[in-house]
């Protein structure tokens, strides 16, 4: 799993790679935390490069949509493969953290 | 039928070699690629869980993981010797809750039930084996 973030006007994105699964999520946990106790309130995480979540990556994503919701600001998320998307049909996370095609569409949604 | 078979050790980083083994064995049988993920996500999860309770109690030495095909079925096969735990047991999370109320516990196996068209547990001895089956339908995708 590999991460790049850089910041569109305010607005921190992570572009994430490879494999999001129950040993690179606490990596990617790090990198969310650090942003959001450094001020980051806008987050967008694009998955276009993403090959692989497990649940263990779906609860970081939990755990940062509730800390950016607390500092009043909030984490969408974009461009995801088909069968990444299904992930997030079937565990009910469509309805709580915005899912979107394109990073544009992402960054209207977190403000 | 032939059979494909690995060895993983307590360790959470042998989820990677537990994805290039389904890889491996999806190619082998023509399968499309989302078909591939579901199955590799079902056995992550269920590894994960092996692992994270095992390593808890120390007991966990190895995990076996077989995949065949038989007709339109696939069979896995997962057996581990830790403690006893029955995946098939666990409570399904409340998937309509809001984002300050949901929990993140029993996840893991909501998917695995969602992902494959059966689960069973047996304790043997002192092993856990678990038993998965998926149609290996064409995908629609």
């Amino acid at each position: 799993m590999d991460m790049e973030d850089r910041k569109e006007n305010g607005r921190l994105v992570i572009r994430v790679s490879g494999r999001l699964d129950s040993a690179t999520a606490p990596r990617f946990e790090e990198r969310l935390m650090a942003a959001i106790s450094g001020g980051e309130k806008r987050i967008a995480v694009n998955f276009e490069s993403l090959e692989y979540i497990s649940s263990a990556g779906l609860r970081v994503l939990l755990k940062a949509a509730r800390e950016l919701k607390t500092a009043g600001g909030g984490l969408a998320l974009c461009c995801m493969r088909d069968y990444i998307r299904e992930v997030f049909d079937l565990s009910g996370f469509v309805a709580i953290i915005p899912v979107v095609a394109t990073e544009g569409e992402a960054l209207n949604k977190i403000g | 039928m032939a059979e494909r078979h690995i060895i993983l050790s307590g360790d959470l980083t042998q989820l990677e070699k537990l994805s290039r083994f389904v890889d491996s064995f999806g190619r082998e049988h023509d399968l499309p690629t989302p078909l591939i993920f579901e199955l590799n996500l079902a056995l992550d999860e269920l590894v994960t869980n092996i692992i994270t309770h095992g390593s808890r109690s120390g007991d966990l030495s190895c995990i076996s993981v077989s995949l065949c095909r038989t007709g339109e079925d696939l069979l896995a096969v997962v057996e581990d010797d830790g403690q006893a735990f029955d995946p098939c047991q666990a409570e399904a999370p409340d998937l309509l809750c809001s984002l300050d109320e949901r929990c993140i516990g029993g996840l893991g196996i909501h998917l695995v039930r969602n992902l494959t068209d059966a689960m069973c547990y047996e304790r043997i001895g002192d092993r856990n084996r678990i038993t998965l089956v998926k149609k290996a339908k064409p995908s629609c995708g």
